[in-house]
């Protein structure tokens, strides 16, 4: 259970990857006492998927198994979670888009699945920055869901809780716990799962008033999904696979200008929130869809000019 | 209180008119001076003054109304009664004192419990439950035809309307409090949701979870549920529950009050003629059904139990989002502190010190020195001497080892986590006596081998 120190690690104490199966323990107690005296539910095949997520985490944390395999797990679960019913069937006029074919909505769903879960995995290589950013979207995403779904929102503190519990030994030096690939994978699925729910055109979303859906979903994940992209990028650049793991992410870049791991994490927090803060405003502007993505955009620059460059 | 209980007793006594047929509808009728009880046998006339008068129909009621009268569905439309077959496809109208069918249908038995009502000139169904399935359907009378037919709906239409509650607004139809069942369990799940139909496009639109506050909402066994629109609110209540509750949409606001009278004694059937509610009460003594009216005027004289909001809406949403923020920042300033607390400690292992993820190579004697400062802040010069001293040397020679090994430490430390870590004092006890303290921002840990 000791998380090995390779070349490109950012810690070398001691720690153990059992901090997702903590997680994940800690969300089936919660949902065992939610569903007994609350009304927490959430679709049978979400929490089959989720928990078949998790079991891959596990097996990757304990065997680590290989990379295709993990892959072809993750594209299972995707499938099993499709069958809840919520699943992206619109692109609610992105490229003039509004409803897409039955076929088209699974593939971009499993798509997107396999993108947010491995994005979430990717960004888990300093202390306390997947989790921070996964409290960071669960706690925006709550309030769309306590609008729409009353028996789902209690899905959200189970998982803070959690994860703000699982933060105090993160940071600990002396008992150190990571995430391990359990803890990230049953997040991004847990992630990718609301995302599905926003995205899909038969849940009410009160933010549709003065933001647009896939917007909203980009801003709240905007650190995972560019630092996946451009680490990609800059692999596939340098002719390198661009699932090769090393230490061209953007939170080693803070590590390697001598920030701490809490610096470097809270820093990335702070920053993905203005995002969000700068993305809520924009869009309530009237402008277009267009127009609200190239500010987004300018801003990011920016943002990447001052702290990253 | 005593006034308005007397008020209400008075109220109540003002108007009393009995039956004695169990099977009888209330209908509202198309004068504002009376309504009308309809039986098998006939119908009486009851006029608000308080007089009543029995008529038989001018024509025999149609054979194909071979159910009791009481569970026909009443809608007045365009001063125009219709009778609504339970379960949908019969309709019947009730003019000039007698009954006649108007459609060209049959009993579909597929929308039982469903809501009639009328928009503009056409009237609906809409919901129900039939053929072990719940329906969120509405079909539409066709005057010329005779026919149903079937409406199409786009949106977030919800899956399957029984028992729901219903209020019309201009052209929205708003629905809650309803239930659905799964088609193999038939296992009822009650909707929490808000849902609204536009009547003219018919988009449904879902508009958020109803309080929790309105609990009653979730309640079992709460019994018939009566509901209508009074000055644009709803108002509606449960027979088993003695309450009445008040619900303005626009506004989004939810009023709760303790009623023994108004609704709890009277069961489903009731009308609101000239803001007045007029309903049955049974007496178990003598049998024998009266009908008895409240002034609705004087619910502004009730207290209110619970004054809240009735779905979360906009306004919930942003507090929820301030939660969020405040959440975020207390998490962020917690961590901070925590961080702080534990930012400066160093692990030892037999080679080298380490934080945050940075190592350092150390001497074995420096290694050696630590070791001492992980097990207590303040070490005593006799424990640190015992490192250096060494029986074929002298202890002049230890000392200037040990005060050079400790400097050395010192620098290095100094110059690689840039905080000083060991500082010399004197002893308070014997100023002859030296003593080494460890920083005390700064923690030392010895990494146990397993």
């Amino acid at each position: 259970m000791y998380d090995p120190i390779v070349s490109r690690s950012s810690h070398n104490e001691k720690a153990t990857r059992s901090g997702g199966m903590a997680l994940f323990f800690t969300f089936c107690i919660c949902y065992g006492l939610g569903k007994a005296i609350y009304s927490m539910s959430v679709d049978l095949y979400a929490l089959i998927a989720w928990i078949f997520i998790a079991l891959t985490g596990m097996a990757d944390d304990f065997f680590s198994i290989k990379y295709r395999e993990k892959f072809f797990l993750q594209v299972f679960a995707a499938i099993v979670m499709l069958q809840s019913g919520i699943y992206i069937d619109s692109f609610h006029g992105v490229f003039g888009i509004y409803e897409i074919p039955i076929w088209a909505s699974y593939i971009i769903s499993i798509f997107v699945f396999i993108v947010i879960v491995n994005a979430f995995n990717l960004i888990d290589g300093i202390d306390g920055l997947s989790a921070l950013l996964s409290i960071k979207f669960f706690l925006l995403v709550a309030g769309i869901i306590t609008i729409s779904s009353k028996e789902m929102f209690l899905v959200i503190p189970s998982i803070v809780g959690g994860i703000t519990g699982f933060l105090f030994f993160n940071f600990n030096p002396v008992k150190k716990v990571f995430l391990g690939d359990t803890g990230a994978l049953l997040l991004g699925s847990v992630i990718a799962f609301f995302i599905f729910y926003i995205l899909n055109s038969n849940s009410y979303i009160i933010t549709d008033d003065f933001i647009s859906r896939p917007l909203m979903v980009i801003l709240l994940i905007i650190y995972p999904l560019a630092d996946t992209l451009r680490a990609s990028l800059i692999r596939m650049y340098k002719g390198k696979s661009p699932f090769l793991a090393d230490r061209v992410h953007l939170h080693h870049r803070l590590i390697d200008k001598g920030y701490s791991h809490w610096g470097a994490s809270s820093l990335i927090l702070g920053l993905s929130i203005t995002v969000v803060m700068v993305g809520v405003f924009v869009s309530s502007l009237s402008i277009s869809l267009t127009a609200c993505s190239l500010i987004i955009l300018v801003y990011l620059a920016i943002l990447y000019y001052i702290f990253f460059n | 209180m005593k006034n308005l209980i007397l008020f209400l007793f008075l109220s109540w006594a003002s108007f009393s008119q009995t039956i004695e047929n169990d099977d009888y509808l209330i209908i509202e009728g198309e004068s504002s001076k009376y309504f009308y009880i309809l039986t098998k046998d006939g119908y009486y006339i009851s006029e608000l003054a308080g007089k009543i008068t029995f008529k038989e129909y001018t024509k025999e009621i149609p054979k194909s109304l071979n159910v009791p009268v009481s569970t026909l569905i009443p809608l007045l439309h365009n001063s125009q009664t219709y009778l609504l077959y339970p379960g949908g496809g019969l309709l019947y109208t009730f003019s000039d004192g007698s009954i006649s069918r108007i459609d060209r249908s049959f009993p579909h038995r597929n929308q039982y419990g469903a809501y009639f009502f009328s928009y503009k000139e056409n009237v609906f169904l809409i919901g129900g439950y039939g053929y072990w399935q719940t329906k969120s359907i509405i079909t539409k009378f066709n005057f010329n035809s005779g026919d149903w037919e079937l409406v199409n709906t786009k949106g977030q239409q919800p899956v399957g309307i029984d028992q729901g509650t219903y209020f019309i607004e201009d052209n929205k139809l708003y629905v809650f409090d309803f239930v659905s069942r799964e088609i193999n369990t038939q296992k009822e799940k009650r909707n929490e949701n808000l849902y609204v139909l536009d009547l003219d496009s018919f988009e449904w639109k879902k508009l958020g979870v109803i309080n929790d506050t309105v609990d009653l909402i979730n309640v079992k066994n709460k019994g018939v549920k009566r509901f209508f629109k009074f000055e644009d609110k709803l108002i509606f209540s449960y027979s088993n529950n003695p309450g009445f509750f008040l619900v303005d949409i626009q506004n989004n606001s939810f009023q709760s009050f303790k009623d023994e009278i108004l609704f709890y004694k009277s069961d489903n059937q009731f009308i609101i003629k000239n803001n007045r509610l007029i309903g049955p009460i049974k007496n178990t003594l003598t049998g024998e059904t009266s009908f008895e009216k409240f002034d609705l005027t004087s619910i502004s004289n009730y207290p209110a139990l619970v004054a809240t909001y009735f779905y979360r809406d906009k306004e919930e949403f942003y507090q929820y989002i301030y939660f969020a923020l405040f959440f975020i920042t207390v998490l962020i300033i917690i961590l901070s502190m925590y961080h702080r607390m534990v930012e400066q400690t160093y692990i030892i292992d037999e080679s080298s010190i380490s934080i945050s993820g940075v190592s350092h190579k150390l001497l074995p004697i420096e290694i050696s020195i630590l070791t001492l400062f992980s097990k207590e802040k303040k070490v005593l010069n006799s424990k640190l001497m015992k490192l250096f001293t060494k029986d074929d040397k002298t202890k002049d020679y230890a000392v200037k080892r040990k005060n050079k090994a400790l400097a050395a430490l010192e620098s290095k430390l100094l110059k690689l986590f840039k905080i000083s870590f060991i500082e010399k004092n004197k002893s308070k006890g014997d100023s002859r006596q030296l003593t080494y303290s460890l920083n005390k921002r700064i923690r030392i840990i010895e990494e146990t081998i397993d």
